[in-house]
């Protein structure tokens, strides 16, 4: 908008003493008899932000304000009469819009006995519209956004403009672009764009972002800049699944597990996979039961653009535990909005001597067993010895029961139902020509043996 | 005339099973116990221990101040020589570290910025053999047995492991145990089996 300024002091009858000038931001002008609006193209407005301020410090009253021309309209103008108290103002803006060409278009603005001049032009050009879906269009005008729909990142959407002349004249479009990385066209409508009187030409413009939130770019025509507007969302991501590696758990054991997803992911997103466990024995809770990877029962996963799995610091699946402790295991996965379950039973089971170590004496014997009861209920050691020959050391089997000292032990231990035992057996003799041990646990679940050892 | 061999089960003791000291990725010493498939970390060892080892029931702990043997502290100033801390842990001066003491010490440590096998004589701990290891990373497991780790490979001289990421560092624990620590993970093996265990660690 274009404005040339003047100043005029206006004299009121109670002597009171208005001042009028156009703004511009926080910049005042004072105005003389004529404002020049400027040049804009047919159906694009021109407006003028008018204030009036009282300088003196006495009561002025307005009680006339006008404003007479064609295609000149008061906006946002005060109710009549208005009372400015001293030092106070009042704005108001006066707009010209044309939709036929003129060159010099004049109106009178009157405030009580003073009028000011107003002077404007309007060029033949053509008018945007937006076409709706339902066939209907819509006006655009400059600076006002025209909005797409909601697009999913990478994924594209269109609005198609229509490009008038409504003239009885052939009109220009002398440069046509569209700025902003989320928007494109057809750049081959770029250059001067000659519509003759009463055509029009359809633009399309397509909405194709490649990261979300909100995109905003422009379609300029000539001096003429329409925003364009869109928001481009987050795919949705793929519905999980858990996938264990086992199709039993049992304890003792690193299993792995996957997050699948019904199909390869468009989304970036984060979940968490987490493990609840219910122990089927009383006592201590079993610490071993975890992702190894966060020494915890959550670990978090990233769904990425292009997997069809959930990745665990870059891997397609993550370690998890058991423990040694009988009871049900339930994995829930989060991501997306959504959640996937899954629950395994790990049964109690019979005694594992994972390890034993036998130490031999001259008259002693040390045997060191590590093993774990996932149900804590031992209640029976046996050791069998054997010779070179194979044959039995007498008195044949040893038996211990367990039963008590293993309840006290795992009332306060702090691996679950892991064990180290060290067994002691002092000899009558030598012990130099015991070759072999075989020992064997009972527990409420069953009995367990270990293959006979030699060393 | 030769006794007739009878043996007796006198007692039995339970307890923990453990694996070893390690330094996790957060910069602390923490005890491991457990078994293939299942371990478990314990409480780590106070702030600016360096390393641990426990024998016959005794912790020997490591740091910049000294070493820590059961309740006595033996100051850093005092450690400038090869020292028997206990009848079973010993101090070697050069490179600085703690021992299990045998008639013959074996350690694989880096000296002047290569793998060496540095063997000691377990009555007088003088230095008997020193010799250089070609490896990226390099541990003698407590069963005496070289393992050596070059970018992804880690061998045990009769098996050998691919690892998904380069090898940083290898580290002894006891009954044959031995970490692995490549990438994001530190895995645990032991010679006589394939089959990696995965450590839990704290997240740093």
């Amino acid at each position: 908008m274009k404005a040339v300024l003047a100043c005029m002091l206006v004299a009121l009858p109670a002597a009171a003493q208005l001042e009028v000038f156009t703004v511009r931001g926080t910049e005042e002008r004072p105005v003389s008899g004529l404002v020049a609006l400027g040049e804009t193209a047919t159906g694009e407005a021109l407006q003028a932000v008018i204030r009036i301020r009282n300088t003196s410090d006495l009561l002025a009253t307005i009680t006339t304000l006008s404003l007479s021309g064609t295609g000149f309209t008061l906006e946002s103008a005060p109710s009549l009469p208005k009372s400015i108290l001293g030092k106070f103002s009042i704005d108001f803006y006066v707009r010209f819009l044309s939709e036929s060409a003129v060159t010099d278009a004049r109106a009178a603005l009157r405030i009580n006995t003073i009028t000011i001049t107003f002077s404007a032009a309007a060029v033949a050009a053509p008018t945007l519209y937006l076409l709706e879906t339902d066939g209907s269009r819509t006006k655009r005008t400059a600076g006002v956004p025209s909005i797409f729909a909601n697009t999913e990142r990478g994924l594209r959407s269109s609005r198609t403009f229509l490009l008038d002349n409504p003239h009885d004249t052939a009109v220009r479009a002398g440069a046509i672009a569209v700025a902003g990385d989320s928007f494109l066209w057809n750049e081959l409508l770029a250059g001067p764009m000659d519509l003759p009187p009463r055509s029009s030409r359809r633009i399309e413009i397509v909405f194709q972002p490649a990261t979300s939130g909100l995109k905003t770019g422009a379609l300029t025509i000539d001096a003429r800049r329409y925003p364009l507007e869109g928001v481009a969302t987050e795919p949705a991501p793929p519905r999980p699944s858990i996938s264990v590696s086992e199709e039993t758990l049992k304890s003792g054991k690193q299993v792995r597990v996957a997050i699948r997803l019904e199909s390869v992911s468009r989304a970036n997103t984060t979940g968490r996979l987490r493990l609840e466990f219910t122990p089927a024995v009383s006592g201590p809770e079993d610490p071993g039961i975890l992702f190894p990877a966060t020494n915890s029962r959550t670990i978090a996963f990233v769904v990425r653009e292009g997997e069809p799995v959930g990745l665990f610091s870059g891997s397609r699946d993550t370690v998890l535990q058991t423990g040694t402790t009988a009871g049900k295991l339930r994995l829930i996965a989060d991501t997306g909005g959504y959640t996937a379950e899954a629950t395994y039973t790990i049964d109690p089971a019979p005694v594992v001597a994972e390890t034993v170590t036998v130490k031999r004496g001259i008259e002693i014997m040390e045997v060191l067993i590590k093993g774990f009861d996932n149900s804590r209920t031992p209640e029976q050691v046996s050791f069998r010895f054997f010779n070179r020959d194979g044959v039995e050391v007498p008195p044949g089997i040893l038996t211990s029961l367990i039963a008590d000292k293993f309840r006290t032990y795992y009332q306060t231990t702090t691996v679950g139902g892991m064990f180290q035992m060290l067994a002691v057996f002092p000899a009558s003799t030598t012990t130099i020509s015991i070759a072999a041990a075989e020992v064997e646990f009972r527990n409420g679940y069953g009995i367990s043996r270990t293959e006979r050892l030699s060393f | 005339m030769m006794l007739p061999l009878l043996l007796l089960l006198a007692q039995s003791g339970l307890d923990l099973p453990p694996a070893g000291y390690f330094p996790a990725r957060d910069g602390r010493i923490y005890p491991l116990y457990g078994m293939r498939g299942n371990l478990v970390l314990g409480e780590p060892l106070e702030e600016g221990v360096t390393s641990a080892i426990r024998m016959d029931g005794v912790t020997a702990a490591s740091s910049a101040a000294g070493v820590r043997v059961g309740g006595e502290f033996i100051g850093a100033e005092q450690l400038r020589e090869n020292r028997i801390l206990t009848p079973r842990i010993v101090w070697l001066a050069e490179p600085a570290r703690l021992a299990e003491r045998k008639p013959r010490i074996v350690i694989v440590a880096k000296a002047d910025g290569v793998w060496q096998r540095i063997e000691y004589e377990g009555g007088t701990l003088a230095e008997r053999d020193r010799q250089a290891i070609a490896a990226g990373s390099a541990a003698l497991d407590s069963d005496g047995r070289l393992w050596t780790a070059s970018e992804r490979t880690v061998s045990c001289g009769e098996r050998t492991w691919e690892m998904e990421t380069a090898v940083e560092t290898l580290h002894a624990l006891s009954e044959g145990w031995v970490l692995i620590r490549a990438g994001e993970r530190l895995y645990a093996a032991q010679c006589r089996h394939a089959d990696l265990t995965v450590v839990p660690e704290p997240e740093p």
